[in-house]
């Protein structure tokens, strides 16, 4: 007997469920209303959440930049040692490096050629960015995307030394801002971080000696801003900032004390900054010689 | 009462073909639904649960009895769920998901969704509308479009066996 009895708001809670895009696009041919269903962008956020948060892991790996063998994806499951590589898709036709990563969709750049584009390898859709150099003769320092949650636009960041640059993918558009200090770049170029509706980045403060930042960027209100760092670490002579990545949805923040010799992980609670921030300390490491 | 006593309660459950089961209430209320009878001092008789065929019933009450028998170790209660679900046909998933709903179970809900997806992943279209009774409402012309529009994910899909 076919099971024609299911309603409406439980196939919902199954579609959200199904471990990749692939069949999701595949059933849209199933019926109009389960196109629509399946286009609706609060069922997307709930089944990009339920991947999210499923226990196999997949990580990209940045380090293999070659356009032709697929970028590789790793997969870490919990009490495995060995990670095995998938290779994904091939990267669209004249691009030949992953920047960064966002909500599953990555910023793709040809190097040689100033040519930016969108790639989500779920959908197998490449939305190319139209830039124009607009910081000719400045050097690119870092790059990030963020997905606004609010516009459901994703925007792209250009950080050079002295300004951001925001492209925004529904308005197809730049917008140019100063930053009131120079930066530089600490964690590698691609570090953006994006994290609960906002993309975070380290950067090194190059006018006087207040050291390493944390930043942010707020699609609210397309400003990058200054986040707190966790006031034990104020010290920037005992602490040295290492690297920012996320922990269980959380954003977290390696760092040094070389006095110690220890590593600290630190957590950040979540949600975008609000005026004040809460870092708790997760682990130290000690007796840690680099 | 009973429960100073140290005597476990056991509640009546009916399902709706009349089919009547003995559960310990320490089981049963893993139910929300029953849950809330029981508090509100509806339990003492039988407790006829209108949307659930004796069938479901039973199977839901061997899941009860086992996932309470656990103790608290996320990883067992995932792999009992998951040996639990191994074996059961779409149908039988399709009624469990039904009963998960009714009774409001929110963690038999999970695994029943989740395996239910897990069986459509490399299904056809055509497989899908079968079995959730699904009427097949764009034109030959508009069905052609939205394939084409996703062709490659017509990839690697099963060919219909219908189990």
């Amino acid at each position: 007997m076919a099971a024609s009895n299911i309603p409406r708001e439980i196939i919902e809670i199954i579609l959200s469920k199904l471990p990749s895009v692939k069949p999701l696009l595949r059933f849209k041919t199933v019926s109009k209303s389960w196109n629509t269903l399946i286009s609706d962008l609060v069922f997307i956020q709930t089944h990009l959440h339920s991947l999210k948060t499923s226990p196999d892991n997949l990580f990209l790996s940045r380090y293999k930049k070659s356009a032709n063998s697929g970028f590789p994806m790793v997969k870490f499951e919990g009490g495995k040692v060995d990670a095995g590589v998938i290779f994904v898709e091939n990267i669209p036709n004249s691009y030949n490096a992953i920047l960064c990563e966002c909500n599953g969709v990555l910023l793709l750049t040809r190097y040689d050629y100033d040519e930016y584009a969108l790639w989500n390898p779920s959908t197998r859709e490449t939305f190319p960015i139209n830039y124009h150099g607009e910081f000719s003769g400045s050097y690119i320092l870092d790059y990030g995307v963020c997905y606004d949650q609010i516009t459901a636009d994703f925007k792209v960041v250009f950080v050079s030394l002295t300004e951001y640059e925001i492209y925004s993918c529904n308005k197809n558009s730049w917008t140019k801002k100063n930053f009131r200090t120079d930066y530089y770049n600490v964690a590698g170029t691609g570090s953006g971080i994006f994290l609960d509706g906002a993309t975070y980045w380290i950067f090194g403060e190059g006018s006087h000696t207040s050291g390493i930042q944390l930043v942010y960027f707020d699609p609210r209100t397309d400003e990058i801003k200054r986040l707190q760092k966790p006031k034990q670490l104020s010290d920037d002579d005992k602490y040295q900032l290492i690297r920012m990545d996320t922990f269980r949805g959380s954003l977290c923040l390696y760092c040094y004390n070389n006095q110690e010799e220890s590593v600290q992980i630190w957590i950040k609670e979540k949600g975008i900054d609000l005026g004040y921030t809460n870092w708790k300390e997760f682990i130290t490491v000690r007796d840690f010689k680099p | 009462m009973a429960a100073e006593t140290g005597t476990p309660t056991t509640l009546t459950l009916k399902s709706n073909d009349d089919e009547l089961f003995s559960v310990a209430e320490s089981a049963a209320i893993l139910s929300v639904t029953i849950r809330n009878m029981v508090e509100d001092g509806c339990a003492g008789g039988v407790i006829p649960l209108d949307n659930v065929d004796g069938k479901t019933l039973a199977s839901v009450i061997t899941y009860m009895n086992g996932i309470s028998a656990i103790p608290a170790d996320e990883e067992k209660k995932k792999s009992y769920r998951d040996k639990f679900l191994s074996d059961k046909d779409f149908e039988t998933l399709a009624d469990m998901v039904l009963a998960a709903n009714y009774l409001n179970m929110s963690c038999l809900m999970d695994a029943v969704s989740a395996k239910i997806a897990q069986v459509m992943e490399k299904k056809s279209v055509g497989w899908v509308r079968r079995k959730f009774g699904i009427e097949n409402d764009y034109t030959p012309e508009e069905e052609a479009a939205v394939k084409e529009e996703h062709k490659w994910t017509f990839e690697g899909v099963e060919t219909d066996d219908d189990n």
